[in-house]
């Protein structure tokens, strides 16, 4: 089966630009976009939606640099939500997001706007280390270090919850931002 | 055809020239006004779509009770306030709502809804007759066929309808079924702002990230592009549907009511639709002055008002700021601040509003770009990527390929589970066409169907998203439970639509599905409207022959005017001056009328007069292309009616 890197046209690499990305999914885009079909047969018109979804599909996996990680360990056959495969979660990690989201939660409902600040900045700070850490482990898994696939699933699974924690926070911020957008 | 056109001057055959390969054009649906527009020599422009020479035709369509063809644009708007209920105006507000949509309930819409209608809204207008939204635009639409085949001197190739970004399934779908039964062949539905950037871009050739700021009359888009190389690549859309200019002649309205002590609520349709043109053209004139005078219905302490600027600001500012979320979250959607733009692009006559230019330039911190006519831009747009879709294209970008446009889906779309809860499939701003597989196990021994609910919209449980569309799965063959296995594919089009296929993966059979839309109308119901629309062919085929001698002897007129001011004295003595003179003032009259018999005589009348004269003009360029003028020259001179 035909990965995203195939649809591409790219190595199947962890460390790939922006622009790399970009430019080849606007080079396979001219090729197979519909509107340049718009005049071909019923097959060729279908055939070339198919093509462009498959295509957007793994632009907008690849290009995301979390997405692309777990997108890459699935290829080497781990996936982070299924439980067969993946991979324990370390109770004292949940322990610990599990306390601050309930800060989190109190705080909102204190309208403790530094106290939610603070732990918004903590939790970027750890999403931006936990990325780190994934770019350098490929850069090893790259260089054939197969040990490193477990700890990357370990930091995707970090950044799951991370995320949700600062879903919760972006929630809380556009809330206000709209309160005082009707206030003036 | 007369001799003239054979050798005609540069310029004169240039819009039949144009359309000899295909003749396509790009259609502003608007709620307020429409537009047409087609690429003319490598240049979109928008069509005249009147006799008095405008581009804007309102989008106000008024049903007669003799049952005659209704009458569309300019005099049906006039007509509206004392015709209220059978005149429909802003039906884009209403295109793919159900019945029991708060568009039907807002105050002052002064219509009759019918009250047994499934799952579309319908308008009960003159003579009892119910008609859809969907038929109302599609009256709108052959207006501007017809009006653009008259200016193009043919039948039309195909279209490309502009929909506002923000636009979900139901409304797309809408506008498509519009299109077809006003006999268009849709090539594509094309987002609002990404035609008003493809236009923009194109003209500016401009490269960088903008941001399109579109507020029409009845819709509100805010879409983050980027513009390199040719390719118009949407990162994220955001919007509002039921948001626009209407919404603030309402707003002025209802203070304009208070303050004058009339009850809104014992208004007639008639004072109704009277107040909101009122309070339209109030606004209007507070774009230039800063006081402006509103004038009322009866039954309050006075008949006007003195409104100012500040009045209508302080009215308007509770809707303007519903942009502001939708801003946010497109630039975030994108990864981006608004520092990161190269430019703001303003679309939709409700921009020119001082306020919401002030609203912009607080929410992106610098100067809209002004370089821009926010009525046509989008129908320039679409006319472009018409133009495009028909190709080979006329059309360029800086680096001399043809310009290629990436969209996005603009809303999520889900699956209803147990209890329910959404699972997102396909999350919002997924560039289009978009696909997902997933595959679903059966529960039960002997199970052979499924019913899938798809929904769209960005809330976490079914009941506060939009209902798309419950497909029922059938004809997977009997087995022991979670032993079939049906795979289904989601698939959203380049014109944001969904389309659903489904295999039993074990038989690899094909699985048949039966879509019931939430909102919007059966396949039936299309053809039947297609059907009735037939009605009208009649006529069609009388206002189509009108359009088809008209701009024939417009070009043959033309084309002798110009030949005889520039050979007329030379080659012609008086009397044949005066002949040739006569036919060309009887034909120019009679275009002026609605007689084709009259119109087809008088050109071939015409043809005869100046046969003489043809010839003459013919010979003397021959002679002038062997005696002295380079061969270059002659071929230059004939190129245009290559």
């Amino acid at each position: 089966m035909a990965t995203y890197y195939d649809v591409l046209g790219l190595p199947a690499r962890y460390h790939v630009s922006a622009r790399e990305l970009e430019e080849h999914y606007h080079a396979a885009a001219r090729e197979h976009h519909p509107d340049r079909h718009v005049r071909d047969g019923e097959a060729r018109r279908v055939s070339s939606a198919l093509r462009t979804a498959e295509l957007t599909e793994a632009y907008r996996t690849l290009r995301d640099p979390v997405k692309r990680a777990e997108y890459l360990i699935g290829l080497a056959g781990i996936r982070i939500t299924d439980e067969k495969s993946g991979h324990k979660v370390d109770p004292a990690f949940l322990m610990e997001i599990l306390e601050l989201r309930e800060e989190l939660a109190d705080a909102r409902a204190a309208h403790d706007e530094v106290t939610i600040e603070r732990l918004a900045n903590d939790l970027r700070a750890r999403r931006k280390n936990a990325i780190a850490d994934i770019d350098r482990a490929f850069t090893a898994y790259d260089a054939g270090d197969r040990d490193v696939l477990a700890a990357i699933a370990d930091r995707l699974v970090a950044l799951r919850y991370f995320a949700r924690f600062l879903d919760e926070v972006e929630a809380h911020e556009e809330a206000r931002a709209e309160a005082s957008d009707a206030a003036t | 055809m007369s001799g003239f056109l054979q050798i005609s001057e540069p310029g004169e055959s240039q819009i039949k020239d144009a359309c000899a390969s295909a003749r396509v054009v790009g259609i502003d649906l608007g709620t307020t006004n429409s537009l047409v527009a087609t690429v003319i020599g490598g240049l979109p422009r928008a069509l005249v779509v009147d006799d008095e020479g405008h581009k804007l035709l309102p989008s106000a369509v008024e049903y007669l009770a003799s049952g005659d063809s209704p009458i569309v644009g300019a005099r049906a708007l006039a007509d509206a306030p004392v015709n209220p209920v059978d005149t429909i105006v802003s039906v884009k507000r209403f295109m793919g709502r159900g019945p029991s949509d708060t568009e039907t309930t807002r105050r002052f819409t002064p219509y009759h809804f019918a009250t047994q209608t499934g799952p579309v809204v319908r308008f009960v207008v003159a003579g009892g007759r119910e008609v859809t939204p969907v038929e109302v635009s599609a009256d709108i639409l052959r207006a501007l066929r017809l009006r653009a085949e008259a200016e193009l001197g043919g039948p039309l190739d195909g279209a490309v309808i502009t929909v506002p970004a923000y636009f979900d399934d139901a409304q797309r779908q809408a506008t498509r079924d519009a299109g077809r039964i006003a006999g268009l062949e849709v090539l594509r539905l094309l987002n609002e702002p990404t035609a008003a950037a493809l236009a923009y871009g194109l003209d500016k050739r401009s490269e960088g990230t903008f941001a399109v700021y579109d507020l029409g009359g009845g819709t509100f888009d805010i879409s983050i592009l980027k513009l390199s190389a040719g390719i118009f690549e949407v990162r994220a859309t955001g919007g509002d549907t039921a948001l626009g200019g209407d919404d603030f002649d309402r707003a002025l309205a209802e203070v304009a009511l208070k303050r004058a002590g009339i009850d809104g609520g014992k208004l007639t349709p008639a004072e109704q639709r009277s107040l909101l043109h009122a309070a339209r053209a109030c606004k209007h004139a507070l774009t230039e002055s800063h006081t402006a005078t509103l004038a009322l219905p009866p039954g309050g302490t006075v008949n006007s008002l003195d409104i100012t600027r500040a009045d209508l600001d302080a009215a308007i500012a509770p809707v303007i700021v519903r942009t502001g979320g939708s801003c946010r979250r497109a630039l975030k959607d994108a990864g981006l601040t608004a520092a990161d733009l190269d430019g703001v692009i303003l679309v939709g006559g409700a921009t020119r509003v001082p306020a919401v230019r002030a609203f912009v330039r607080e929410q992106f911190g610098r100067e809209p770009l002004g370089d821009i006519d926010p009525d046509e831009v989008v129908a320039l747009g679409a006319a472009v990527q018409a133009d495009l879709l028909a190709g080979p294209g006329s059309v360029s970008s800086a680096n001399g390929e043809a310009p290629l446009l990436l969209d996005v889906a603009p809303l999520s779309l889900g699956l209803e589970m147990m209890g329910g809860v959404v699972e997102r499939i396909i999350p919002r701003n997924s560039p289009v066409p978009t696909g997902v597989k997933q595959t679903f196990t059966t529960y039960a021994d002997n199970q052979t169907g499924f019913d899938l609910h798809v929904v769209q919209g960005e809330r976490e449980t079914a009941a506060e998203c939009r209902s798309l569309a419950r497909f029922q799965l059938k004809g997977i063959p009997p087995m022991p439970a979670g032993m079939a296995r049906l795979e289904v594919t989601f698939l959203v089009d380049a014109d944001g639509i969904l389309h659903i296929t489904a295999r039993e993966e074990t038989s690899g059979r094909e699985s048949s599905i039966d879509v019931k839309p939430s909102y919007g109308l059966t396949d039936e119901e299309v053809e039947r409207m297609l059907l009735e629309s037939y009605e009208h062919a009649a006529e069609d085929v009388r206002a189509r022959s009108l359009a088809d001698a008209r701009v024939e002897g417009n070009s043959i007129l033309s084309a002798t005017r110009s030949a005889l001011a520039r050979d007329g004295q030379s080659l012609l003595s008086v009397d044949e001056r005066a002949k040739i003179d006569e036919a060309v003032n009887a034909l120019d009259n009679a275009l002026r009328g609605e007689d084709v018999g009259a119109m087809r005589r008088l050109v071939e009348a015409l043809d005869l007069a100046s046969k003489d004269f043809a010839q003459r003009r013919m010979d003397q360029g021959l002679t002038r292309a062997v005696t002295g003028r380079s061969v270059g020259d002659v071929e230059k001179n004939l190129e245009p009616s290559k």
